[in-house]
């Protein structure tokens, strides 16, 4: 590791690296998952999605799942979330069994999920209204949300009124409103243009950043540019059957700059590295797929 | 940089709202053209009919002419106590059916939405029912029901129940997964689910149903009228007909579909009250 550099990180370890059992929020053990789909031939194509995945995340550490699409890694989001159930292997988060609609996880999706019928505020308190939280903690917490997303004054807009950005801000708001010490991430900026995603990547790191303590967040991505912006743990999955390939630090210094950390050379450097780990599963995942279709 | 790039998007978007505000200037001046029109074809198509008469090109004892027509209608019909006191049996008869239907068809569509096996199990039994030629039932029920308010009603509800039924349910197919999975992603039951995404999303549909289940309470109610009824204006139309004084029966038909204009009005306001967060 270069010494003085502009964006290293000068602490060798990050707090929690899965090392000491007493930060870790996250714990996936020998997870594998497998389904059905229909082929061509009438019978059924066995996919195996997850092969045994095994990791853990650290309190208050930023970790990105990327693989080539298809490889398992919403499946493994989903789980965690509780919104399925994975075939065989453990996933425990916080000390608990992963269920749908815990008050410590708080889950983003792909697409922003914006209520078409409810104005922007009354879509960022919907969720804490499932929450419970009560109504005037509720308009206050929104209002400063909206404020820190650069949505003040579209407080009464309907989604239909807002561009695809400023929609996804909202969904932010919305997240970072139910104050959930653990963020699921699939893929937020997933269908955004570079320049929004850029400006969103930032925003939702000064928003993690903020916070007393600091969110654990996952997060998928096929992005990784995206991921080593982001993450302080990129973990690369290979494509049919889905595995941990690699699970690599970024040790880029925080608070991060995703503009200016692009033309450093120490980017670059981890860049490329984890590029040969996926570049080599994007090229193989053609062939590899052709052969799950026979 | 961070307050630049929200700013940026920001100003954006002021500019969309100017041009928002062009747009509904011109939207105006639009309508405003379009009524003109709408005026001037009327008035072409009631010239044209009263000439097709007066110049005997058709049989005026059978197309009558509208001189005859509005003048019956606007002279002793209004005036006197026959046309109101059928309206008055009708319109009741059309409320309470448009009422009992939507309510009964909403109903039974929301419980097909939110459990999915009741429609399955039902769905031969509704296919086969809403395929009745239930207009043709008219004299059957007239000889169940009587004569009375009783008949027209069941006859219409029996129109009304299965459009309402079938376009809620469809409004309830349409739910966007993405909302119900983040709903359970928050912990929502499914009834909270069920009042917060599954209703709102059915709602344009519900809607469009109510606004076709008005047109048909009218069709239901006059048409029990005209097989057999003591009130209403569908006797009345009927009356005149075997009478041969066509005039009056158009000018019954003309201040029927006044109301039912009056009333469909009326519900695409509520419409695009309730609908307002689709229009923009």
């Amino acid at each position: 590791m270069k010494q003085q550099s502009a964006i290293l990180e000068t602490l060798p370890e990050l707090p929690g690296d899965g090392k000491s059992a007493a930060s870790v929020v996250l714990r996936i053990e020998s997870v594998s998952h497998e389904y059905y789909l229909d082929s061509a031939g009438g019978g059924e194509t066995r996919v195996h999605a997850l092969d045994d995945i095994s990791f853990t995340v650290g309190q208050g550490e930023f970790v990105s799942l990327v693989g080539p699409s298809g490889c398992g890694k919403t499946t493994l989001l989903n789980s965690i979330a509780g919104l399925n159930t994975v075939g065989s292997g453990a996933i425990t988060l916080a000390g608990q069994p992963p269920r749908a609609g815990r008050n410590d996880v708080a889950y983003m999706f792909a697409t922003d999920c914006l209520l078409p019928w409810r104005r922007t505020i009354d879509n960022v308190t919907f969720a804490m209204e499932v929450r419970g939280v009560p109504q005037a903690e509720r308009r206050d917490r929104a209002r400063h949300l909206l404020d820190r997303v650069g949505l003040a004054g579209f407080e009464m807009a309907y989604p239909s009124q807002l561009s695809r950005g400023m929609r996804q801000r909202a969904a932010l708001a919305r997240t970072f409103a139910l104050k959930s010490p653990i963020l699921l991430m699939d893929e937020p900026f997933g269908a955004l243009d570079a320049q929004t995603k850029l400006i969103l990547e930032q925003l939702l790191l000064s928003l993690w950043e903020e916070g007393e303590q600091r969110t654990t967040v996952l997060f998928v991505t096929h992005d990784l540019h995206e991921a080593v912006i982001l993450s302080d743990r990129v973990l690369v999955f290979s494509r049919s059957p889905g595995r941990l390939k690699a699970d690599t630090r970024i040790p880029f210094r925080r608070p991060r700059d995703p503009l200016g950390m692009q033309g450093t050379s120490d980017y670059h450097e981890v860049f490329s590295k984890l590029w040969a780990d996926l570049g080599t599963e994007l090229l193989s995942s053609t062939s590899s797929a052709a052969g799950a279709v026979r | 940089m961070q307050v630049e790039a929200s700013v940026l998007s920001i100003s954006g978007n002021a500019h969309k709202v100017r041009r928002a505000t062009v747009a509904r200037r011109s939207r105006s001046r639009r309508r405003m053209v379009i009524l003109a029109c709408q005026v001037l074809v009327a008035v072409v198509a009631l010239l044209i009919w009263q000439l097709c008469a007066t110049e005997k090109l058709l049989d005026p004892t059978v197309i009558s002419s509208p001189g005859a027509v509005f003048g019956y209608l606007f002279g002793e019909a209004l005036e006197g106590r026959e046309l109101w006191i059928n309206t008055y049996y009708t319109m009741i008869a059309t409320v309470i059916s448009f009422g009992v239907g939507s309510v009964l068809g909403i109903a039974a569509g929301l419980i097909c939405v939110q459990f999915p096996i009741l429609e399955e199990i039902g769905d031969p039994f509704v296919t086969l029912m809403n395929s009745f030629p239930r207009i043709a039932l008219a004299p059957l029920f007239v000889v169940w029901f009587g004569i009375g308010v009783l008949s027209k009603v069941v006859l219409a509800v029996s129109v009304i129940f299965f459009i309402l039924m079938l376009t809620t349910i469809a409004g309830g197919r349409g739910v966007d997964r993405n909302l119900i999975a983040l709903c359970r992603s928050l912990g929502a039951g499914p009834w909270k689910i069920f009042g917060s995404i599954t209703l709102p999303s059915a709602a344009p549909s519900i809607f469009a149903g109510l606004k076709l289940g008005l047109i048909y309470a009218f069709l239901g109610v006059i048409v029990g009228e005209m097989i057999a009824s003591e009130h209403g204006l569908g006797q009345e139309a009927m009356k005149y007909s075997n009478l041969f004084q066509m005039n009056r029966v158009l000018a019954v038909l003309f201040f029927l579909a006044t109301i039912t204009t009056l009333l469909a009005t009326i519900m695409t306001m509520i419409e695009r009250h309730v609908l307002r967060w689709q229009r923009l």
